[in-house]
């Protein structure tokens, strides 16, 4: 155990000691900072002039949207919501330069983009002709996700199971509406955006741990020493890992720091119903604990990918071919799509680490049956991580083990 | 202490590297002289457990190349390795020391002694990237010598080395064939002649000669170019 501790600390230092690691983290530091900010800068055109910037529109709904926070989403929101909204003339094609909607129906609209969502009325006219009452509007809810899971083909036992959940989350309405901007970022692209940076440095960084000992020829070295066959494997597998999950554990704190500094960190509790982005899920956690599982899924997926990686680079002996390997199905993952009517194929194809790690994948309605149960996206594709990264550590060994020094 | 090589064959997919060599090596210095492409570092390589034989079997005390055990009491110096250019000579030797199953005290002190043995104790802290092919090399020949090997097998181990150090070096080998086994191959004739208890000698894959060399028998250089003659002569 001593010496495997020495080597783990020697593997590590290999992979951190070369300037590619530390310039891919450096590069992604940047992308971070870019996408954290990137909705901040520039300015809103309306007919070639400038009507302000993203930056103010930003402060003013941000005012506007914590004014609002702590208020329960009841009948009496509602029909506040309704009179600001019907205050705005309705000759105007484009209501939102109004001076009726920046003074009346913008303090609220947070609430209509919900009303929108969850009744599926989209236009103004149908705002006016409702009648305002919290029941019609969780109930809305629940005709809309029922359409919503027709569309998806989902089975009779997932189509229970979340009717059920859903049923527990309204015994607790009116909900309480809070501010939570912090995690809509978080939710809406910086998982998705951090998940691709991570998974292109687990590719990029991990790709020579194996294949650099035959290319530097330390390799003879290794394999003649009496730990070379067996417990190197194993400090390699596990500095490789460890090294992209402290990348993706970094990058995800640097994230959430930037994005609650800008953003602010308040609204962990908020019912994920809430969620411009995850309205569509079921599940009855908050804005917070959604983000806290998404991000330990990254984690995970960093460790399965880069397990992947070294495999595969032990498997064709040539970084520039695990490179190719690796970054094609990333690519692949992130461009193709399957559509939905191929249920299990689709399934299956957004399982991909390079399509899960995104909110609507890992909180997807459709769920996997197993053994009369209907589990869900976020803990069964981790654990089939969990045993394909498994499978492919042992096969691994395997062709380590068997590896030749030949001619060169 | 004996290495047994019993009809150890390599075979490539249209190429006999080594064919059915057999020897009993026992404590001692063991020359192995050949041409390139003769088999010598296949051989060598075979000895090491880095390549499977086609046939054959390759033991130690009774224990086969294939266990971890064998690999112990072996230190190996290939003909042409690499090093991590952002270690240091000491980081290099305690990572191979920790690769060798040697416990970590006694790795830093053997690390150490071994640095002193081949003049590289001031440079201990320096990156290998910084360091000059001999200093590689000696470095490389302080690495076969970790874990005291009882089997000691080195490929071209004065390469790179000047003079002086070749001698010290060449004295170096014959106190450790006291006690263990020391293989090492040459192109250099005059590497060998004078601390080789034996000498191996190589030929398309075969063990073409093998024994001790004294002086009433003649040069070995001369004996040796003449194997390359008779080569050329069946070519």
């Amino acid at each position: 155990m001593n010496n495997f501790g020495t080597l783990y600390y020697y593997e590590v230092k290999k992979i951190l000691s070369r300037k590619l690691v530390w310039s891919v983290f450096f590069i992604n530091v940047c992308c971070i900072v870019m996408f954290t900010c990137a909705d901040l800068t520039g300015k809103y055109y309306v007919d070639g002039e400038v009507a302000d910037t993203h930056y103010h529109m930003f402060q003013v709904d941000q005012d506007y949207r914590r004014a609002l926070s702590g208020r329960q989403l009841d009948t009496a929101l509602l029909e506040e919501m309704q009179e600001a909204y019907s205050k705005i003339p309705d000759t105007q094609e484009r209501y939102m330069l109004t001076d009726e909607y920046q003074t009346y129906a913008r303090p609220y609209c947070e609430i209509y983009n919900l009303f929108r969502r969850w009744t599926q009325k989209k236009e103004l006219d149908e705002l006016r002709a409702w009648q305002p009452d919290e029941e019609a509007l969780y109930a809305a809810r629940l005709e809309t996700m029922e359409q919503l899971w027709r569309e998806q083909q989902l089975t009779d036992a997932e189509k229970a199971l979340w009717r059920e959940k859903e049923a527990q989350e309204q015994e607790n309405r009116p909900l309480t509406y809070l501010y939570h901007e912090g995690y809509t970022k978080l939710l809406a692209n910086g998982l998705n955006t951090l998940s691709i940076l991570v998974q292109m440095f687990v590719c990029i960084c991990m790709a020579g741990v194996f294949t650099d000992e035959h290319t530097r020829r330390t390799d003879q070295l290794i394999l003649s020493g009496a730990k070379g066959k067996e417990m190197v494997y194993w400090a390699k597998i596990a500095a490789g890992a460890s090294v992209s999950a402290a990348c993706a554990a970094l990058l995800s704190a640097i994230t959430f720091m930037l994005v609650f500094a800008v953003y602010g960190a308040e609204g962990f509790g908020t019912s994920l119903r809430f969620s411009a982005y995850l309205c569509s899920s079921s599940e009855r956690f908050s804005v917070g604990q959604v983000c806290l599982i998404e991000y330990g899924i990254l984690i995970l997926t960093a460790v399965f990918v880069s397990v992947l990686v070294l495999v595969v680079s032990e498997l064709l002996h040539s970084s520039i071919a695990t490179l190719a390997v690796s970054v094609g199905l990333l690519m692949a993952g992130i461009l193709a799509r399957i559509p939905e009517q191929y249920r299990v194929l689709s399934q299956l194809w957004d399982w991909l680490p390079a399509r899960f790690l995104n909110a609507v994948y890992i909180f997807d309605n459709r769920t996997v049956p197993l053994a009369g149960y209907c589990l869900v996206s976020w803990i069964a594709v981790p654990l089939c991580y969990m045993l394909a990264g498994l499978v492919m550590v042992l096969a691994g060994k395997r062709i380590y083990r068997n590896y030749q020094v030949l001619n060169r | 202490m004996k290495l047994v090589i019993d009809r150890v064959s390599k075979q490539y997919q249209n190429r006999i590297a080594v064919d059915r060599v057999s020897a009993t090596l026992q404590k001692g210095v063991y020359g192995l002289l050949g041409a390139n492409g003769a088999g010598k570092t296949t051989l060598m390589r075979m000895l090491c457990g880095i390549l499977k034989p086609t046939g054959g079997t390759i033991t130690f005390d009774g224990i086969d190349v294939s266990e971890e055990a064998y690999r112990a009491v072996l230190g190996y110096l290939p003909q042409d390795f690499g090093y991590y250019p952002e270690f240091s000579a000491l980081d290099f030797l305690l990572y191979l020391a920790a690769l060798k199953g040697i416990p970590k005290a006694q790795a830093k002190r053997r690390a150490r002694e071994l640095l002193a043995l081949v003049s590289l104790q001031e440079a201990e802290k320096k990156k290998i990237k910084t360091f000059s092919g001999g200093m590689k090399q000696r470095l490389g020949i302080a690495q076969a010598l970790l874990n005291d090997p009882k089997l000691l097998i080195l490929d071209e181990p004065t390469a790179g080395l000047d003079p002086k150090e070749r001698v010290r070096f060449r004295d170096f080998i014959q106190t450790l064939g006291k006690d263990s086994i020391v293989l090492l191959s040459t192109h250099i004739v005059s590497d060998i002649e004078h601390i080789a208890d034996e000498i191996l000698m190589m030929k398309a894959g075969q063990l073409i000669y093998r024994g001790n060399w004294a002086h009433e028998k003649g040069d070995l250089e001369e004996f040796y170019l003449q194997q390359f003659e008779e080569e050329g002569t069946h070519e």
